[in-house]
This record gives C-alpha cells, sequence and structure tokens, in this order.
C-alpha cells in the first residue's frame, strides 16, 4: 500500500468514528438508539420492575420487662405506617421473623427499599404495651444467616 | 465520640443508657447528681428563652459550659447572632416564624449554629413540621452549621446517634452526613471554645 491510501484510510477511518459518536449523541446515546431501533422493529420496551430483595434488621430492646412477639410487631407495623402512611406500610411488608424474648433480641426482615424507613420508625418507638423501652436497631443484614450470627456475637459480648 | 447536646434532665439511669449507646457526653439543662455520672461526662447547659433584648442581655450574664438561645422575638432572634456568648440557637414550633433567608445568613456569616431537639421535632404539631421542614431544608441549602439534641427528660427518649442521623434524612431530607457531624464535630467544637471538653 502507498503511503497517501494509508494517510486516506486514516483518515476515512478517524470521519467514521467521529460520525458514529455524533450520531450517538443525537439519538440520546446508546439508550435512545436502542430504543428508536426498539420501536421500529416493534419490541415492547415497557420498565422491567424489578425483583425486590430482603434485608434483616436486628435489633436490641432495652426495657425493664421484654414485650411479647404479637405486641411488639403490632407496634412496629403501626408506627411505620403512621409516619411513612397505609401504603408503605404493605409494601414494606415488615416481618419479626426472629425474635428472643430473654436477651430482647430479633430480626425483622423488610424489602431493601424501605430499610431506612423501618430504622427510623424503630428508632421512634419509646413505650410498648404501657412499658418504657428503647429499640435500637443494631445491623442491617442480606441473610438471615448473617443476622443470626451477628445476633449471637452480639448476646455472648454482652450489653 | 457522639455528643447529645441538649438533655433536659441529666440522672445516672439515662447517663448508663446514653454510654451505651454511644455517647461521650451529655450537656445537660438539668443535673441530678454529681458530673461525671456513669462514665460519660456531662456538661451544664442553659436554655435561654426570651423575646426581648434587654431580658435576653440580663440572663446571658449565667454561667453554664454551654448557651442556646430559643428566641420568642424578631429582635431577640437578630441579636443573639452577634452576642459571642451564645453558643446555638434553637429552632422549634414556636418560634420557627422568625428563622428565615435573613436571619439564617447571618448565622452562617457569625458561624452560630442552629440547634435543633428531636423530642421536640418529633412531638410538634403537624402544621409546625410543615413550617420546621422548610426552614430545616433552607439552613442546610445555606451550609448552617447543625446541631442536634434530643431533648430526653428519661432515658427511653435518648436516640441511637445512627438511627437519629437517618431518623432525620427520612422525615427532613437532612443529609446524614450533617446529622452525623451535628451529633460529634459541632458539639465538640462548641465545648472547645468554652475551654471544656471530652
Amino acid at each position: 500500500m502507498t503511503e497517501p491510501s494509508i494517510i486516506l484510510a486514516a483518515i476515512s477511518l478517524a470521519l467514521a468514528a467521529l460520525s458514529v459518536i455524533l450520531a450517538l449523541r443525537a439519538q440520546g446515546g446508546v439508550r435512545g438508539l436502542r430504543s428508536q431501533l426498539n420501536a421500529i422493529i416493534g419490541v415492547n420496551e415497557e420498565k422491567v420492575v424489578r425483583k425486590l430483595r430482603k434485608r434483616y434488621v436486628v435489633f436490641a430492646i432495652l426495657a425493664e420487662k421484654c414485650p411479647e412477639r404479637a405486641l411488639l410487631e403490632e407496634v412496629v407495623r403501626a408506627k411505620l405506617s403512621e409516619l411513612f402512611g397505609k401504603t408503605a406500610g404493605y409494601r414494606a411488608s415488615p416481618y419479626l421473623i426472629f425474635y428472643d424474648r430473654a436477651t430482647c433480641l430479633g430480626v425483622i426482615r423488610i424489602s431493601h427499599l424501605y430499610k431506612a424507613r423501618l430504622i427510623a420508625a424503630l428508632s421512634m418507638i419509646k413505650e410498648i404495651g404501657g412499658e418504657r423501652c428503647l429499640v435500637i436497631p443494631l445491623r442491617t443484614t442480606g441473610t438471615l444467616r448473617s443476622a443470626k450470627r451477628y445476633m449471637g456475637k452480639y448476646s455472648t459480648k454482652g450489653r | 465520640m457522639f455528643i447529645d447536646f441538649y438533655v433536659r434532665k441529666c440522672g445516672p439511669r439515662l447517663a448508663d443508657v446514653a454510654r451505651g449507646l454511644g455517647y461521650s457526653a451529655l450537656v445537660c439543662e438539668d443535673v441530678l447528681g454529681s458530673q461525671g455520672i456513669g462514665g460519660i461526662s456531662i456538661y451544664r447547659k442553659a436554655v435561654l428563652r426570651e423575646s426581648s433584648i434587654e431580658k435576653l442581655r440580663g440572663s446571658l450574664a449565667r454561667r453554664a459550659d454551654a448557651i442556646s438561645v430559643e428566641p420568642m422575638g424578631l429582635h431577640a432572634a437578630r441579636w443573639a447572632v452577634h452576642d459571642s456568648r451564645v453558643d446555638a440557637l434553637i429552632l422549634s414550633s414556636n418560634n420557627y416564624e422568625y428563622f428565615d433567608k435573613k436571619q439564617f445568613r447571618s448565622m452562617k456569616r457569625y458561624g452560630k449554629p442552629l440547634e435543633i431537639s428531636l423530642g421536640a421535632l418529633l412531638g410538634a404539631p403537624d402544621t409546625a413540621k410543615e413550617y420546621i421542614y422548610r426552614r430545616l431544608v433552607l439552613a442546610s441549602a445555606m451550609g448552617v452549621k447543625l446541631v442536634i439534641g434530643s431533648g430526653a427528660s428519661e432515658w427511653n427518649e435518648l436516640y441511637h446517634p445512627r438511627a437519629a442521623s437517618i431518623l432525620l434524612r427520612q422525615l427532613f431530607d437532612i443529609p446524614k452526613v450533617q446529622s452525623i457531624l451535628g451529633m460529634s464535630l459541632v458539639p465538640r467544637s462548641i465545648l472547645a471554645s468554652r475551654g471544656v471538653g471530652p
């Protein structure tokens, strides 16, 4: 290949790359281009609802007498609904999955989108069944196994 | 590490629970017992609630490790920012109308932090919370320092520091970093400027 032809090939390659970049920018990037292509082909691009992940919040209760499981669960749900509305109450799906009345430690399972709201609601609980108490969120984990492991370590260390 | 900048009544039980929650110091309006209860540092605080400049000037002669003013009048709010004896200005449901852009601009210029009491804030009526929320967002946007206290009289009215920062983020859109600083660095620097500190 002669030198002028190499230079010509390099220039045309650069121009081709530049035109691709400009086209992508004009169409709103790769995503914009893909959605336009999908519209032409006829692919349904409805937003996919992602799977709800679970989070396990380990908590401790400071009280003269640890409350009963059913009462505690009711109070947590009520507080969540009171602060963030009934919609948040059922969307969060809080569930007292594990509770040890002897050590006042427990684990609540919640949707990952509502973890922070649950922690806020737990810190607002100041009495359960007429008894003064303090609910302390200790750790958030992704699996029940690691939550139970943390509970074991926490109760062994002592408070 | 954490300091609760406003506790109404400090007692041994409350101090013990606070130490368990991670607080290294409490700044108390009313101390029941001696200083250093339960292995936690206790500092005395004076909270002044005045509506006029003359009464405020008279009250500022009081000695304490920290002095907070809850202005109950516009002139008192404006004047308290300029006085070096005042450590923080309290925003509550009784005086939110005196905290406007001009007030926050002065507080930013003179480095006066805005104090909020979690108990008073969360117990405020919903209509007041609406006004308080807008003012907190404005203060945060203008870069006014925040200092946070629980306003606790009993041990169960305390808040876990991490939970408190999440609570403020969820309910009042206060950035987590700002609320953590309001429970650690800001109260520490206030006490250090007075020559005391944990």
